[in-house]
């Protein structure tokens, strides 16, 4: 059953099914101990790695956002180097948006671990404009998923609002997405689903998320969505 | 690992296929064909389902021995209906 | 993809519903030998997929004429093909003698029931179907839930009162435990359609279905068809139309009609979605018949709900 994501063929897509392990792991453990720095040299390949941590974006801050550690140098260095290496497009207009809301949140989420990425190079340089959510649910849906890494912890109080409008449609685009056995777009509309979880927690995203960590055990990149998402649940509000 | 190796990170060059992987997989969607019900692996299930209710009226392949009579009939819409 | 893009039946839906019904209604008239029951063989040997075949024939056809929307073309195929089922089941003394040799059976009465609603009756038939309907054994029959409440409506259209505790029912089925949504499958699919389809007796009384149940179809509906949709399921998806058809709020998914419409062939056929029919259409009849008649009923009920509900009262797809 294709219940998983499969990797694109090449390295990059086994890296990041390495990272987003890694990164799940760091969540799930107490305790300090996850380095971006000691993962990449462990992986030997590193552009590879530098790739996954490009893909991943504010994921890979997780660890540090959601348990509330110090991101060290090291770490801050390597994702800036990766974005160095990995430049955001500049001739694929149709790209540019997901690109702007992706990096927005990166920005924001080192900001918030206190590192100024404002004049990083290779960061696509304008500020996101703000579109407007898609008016229908599936559209709303389609465009969360590739998104996901602006989800929660990420998430900035204008989409929160927004979001709050619009519950009924994430959540139906969460039981369409596990209808269809996408189980990594179902993790990371689970994931958004928990924007203010602390005070409003949808009935239905409990069986959900223990449904996925079942059925999507075998992807890391699942696993890791699920895993955010039960640790910004379990988050106090800040 | 430590700071002093980092620069070794900052002068990766990919390669023309890990820079398309990237871009790739950064802008990733959902699956882009359904694999639920009624898609062609959710439909082998149906047709299961169907052909289990056919085997109700065995009809098809072996003579009905049904001294009470109707028995068949019944179970069949029983099933059926 | 995009069921969800307009939600209301503007005069374009609704024509394209009543093409689609008025199609599938001729295809049902000029196939309707393919209905005829074997009659070489005892009355108990009659296959029971002819008998489902020939009830649901005059179900769509007494619907068709039930609701009074048709064209007078289309209107009078249906009323042939009500008379020839009829006729087929021997004017009900068929339908007599299968109750009498197997009185706990209920796919006689079922049957009958639909023919009672249109004004044929078989007054030994009633007199019967009163005599076991009262029984304690019509109470505890060993059926999947939903189609207990298929004999509860089929009591109701005969006009025999109902012992049965209609709400313990319905929580059994699938549709009265509010399952969480993604554990919907086909066969589950057709429970749902089907608990709805007896509650609100094919959308005439669609009060029958419990509030919650109306609230948890506006939830989860415009998603399952969506689904279906995606997966060109038209069976069961055209089953789905006849449910948003039943609720108070009707759903009415007019992009779905566009949908069916381009899926539905020249002669009027509509291919059930899950296997590829043949050239051949006294050869595609066997599996493709149940989605015309699908068809032929749920753009009879949608074009009729369309034009009674106004549309502030119809519920939204999104």
């Amino acid at each position: 059953m294709p219940i998983t994501s499969a990797p694109t063929p090449g390295t990059v897509g086994p890296a990041v099914h390495l990272l987003a392990g890694a990164l799940t792991r760091a969540l799930l453990e107490e305790g300090d101990g996850f380095r971006l720095g000691r993962f990449l040299a462990d992986s030997g390949d590193r552009s590879a790695g530098l790739a996954a941590v490009r893909v991943l974006g504010a994921d890979v801050l997780t660890p540090f956002v959601l348990k509330g550690l110090p991101l060290p140098g090291e770490d801050a260095a390597l994702i800036e180097a990766a974005v160095r290496v990995y430049p955001a497009p500049q001739d694929q207009p149709r790209e540019t948006a997901l690109w702007r809301v992706r990096e927005a949140a990166l920005v924001r989420a080192l900001a918030a671990l206190g590192v100024d990425a404002s004049g990083w190079e290779g960061l696509t340089p304008v500020r996101p404009a703000r579109q407007p959510p898609a008016p229908e649910w599936v559209p709303l849906a389609v465009d969360l998923v590739r998104l996901a890494c602006a989800a929660p912890p990420f998430t900035d109080a204008t989409v929160r609002e927004e979001l709050a409008r619009r519950r009924l449609d994430l959540t139906r685009g969460l039981v369409r997405a596990l209808l269809r056995r996408d189980a990594l777009s179902a993790a990371r509309l689970a994931r958004w689903l928990t924007f203010d979880a602390v005070t409003a927690r949808p009935p239905l995203l409990a069986p959900a998320l223990e449904h996925l960590e079942i059925v999507g055990a075998d992807d890391a990149r699942v696993l890791l969505e699920t895993t955010i998402a039960r640790r910004t649940m379990t988050r106090p509000p800040a | 690992m430590s700071v002093r190796d980092v620069p070794a990170f900052a002068h990766v060059v990919p390669t023309a296929q890990e820079r398309i992987e990237v871009q790739a997989l950064l802008t990733e969607g959902e699956a882009p064909s359904s694999h639920g019900p009624g898609s062609e692996r959710g439909a082998a299930l149906v047709l299961l389902l169907l052909a289990t209710l056919l085997s109700a009226d065995p009809d098809r392949d072996e003579p009905v021995e049904d001294a009470f009579g109707g028995v068949v009939q019944n179970l069949a819409c029983a099933a059926l209906f | 993809m995009g069921t969800g893009t307009r939600d209301t039946m503007d005069a374009v839906a609704i024509r394209l519903a009543q093409q689609v019904g008025d199609r599938a209604v001729a295809w049902l008239g000029s196939m309707r030998t393919g209905f005829t029951l074997a009659r070489d063989v005892p009355d108990e040997r009659i296959g029971g997929d002819g008998l489902k075949s020939l009830a649901e024939l005059a179900l769509a056809a007494g619907l068709v004429r039930r609701e009074a929307v048709a064209g007078p073309r289309c209107a009078q195929t249906a009323q042939g093909l009500l008379d020839f089922a009829w006729r087929e089941f021997d004017e009900g003394d068929l339908l007599y003698r299968l109750q009498a040799h197997t009185p706990a059976a209920t796919h006689p009465i079922e049957i009958y029931s639909l023919f009672a609603a249109a004004g044929y009756r078989h007054e030994r038939l009633d007199r019967l179907a009163g005599h076991l309907l009262g029984l304690r054994a019509s109470r505890v029959i060993e059926h999947v839930p939903n189609r207990r409440l298929a004999v509860v409506a089929a009591a109701t259209r005969i006009g025999v009162p109902v012992h049965d505790d209609v709400d313990a029912l319905i929580a059994q089925t699938w549709l009265g435990g509010t399952p969480e949504p993604w554990m919907l499958d086909a066969n589950n699919a057709y429970g749902v359609t089907h608990t709805v389809f007896h509650l609100t007796d094919w959308g005439s009384r669609p009060e029958g279905l419990p509030d919650r149940l109306q609230d948890y179809l506006h939830l989860w509906l415009p998603v399952w068809t969506e689904v279906f949709c995606e997966t060109r399921f038209w069976d069961l998806l055209l089953e789905f139309l006849i449910v948003g058809t039943c609720l108070q709020r009707p759903l009415f998914f007019p992009s779905v009609w566009e949908r069916v419409a381009e899926a539905q062939h020249a002669d009027g056929m509509v291919p059930n979605g899950l296997t590829v029919p043949p050239a051949d259409s006294r050869a595609a009849w066997l599996n493709h018949h149940h989605p015309t008649v699908v068809a032929a009923v749920a753009g009879t009920l949608a074009v009729s709900r369309a034009l009674t509900v106004p549309a502030a009262s119809a519920g939204g797809a999104g």
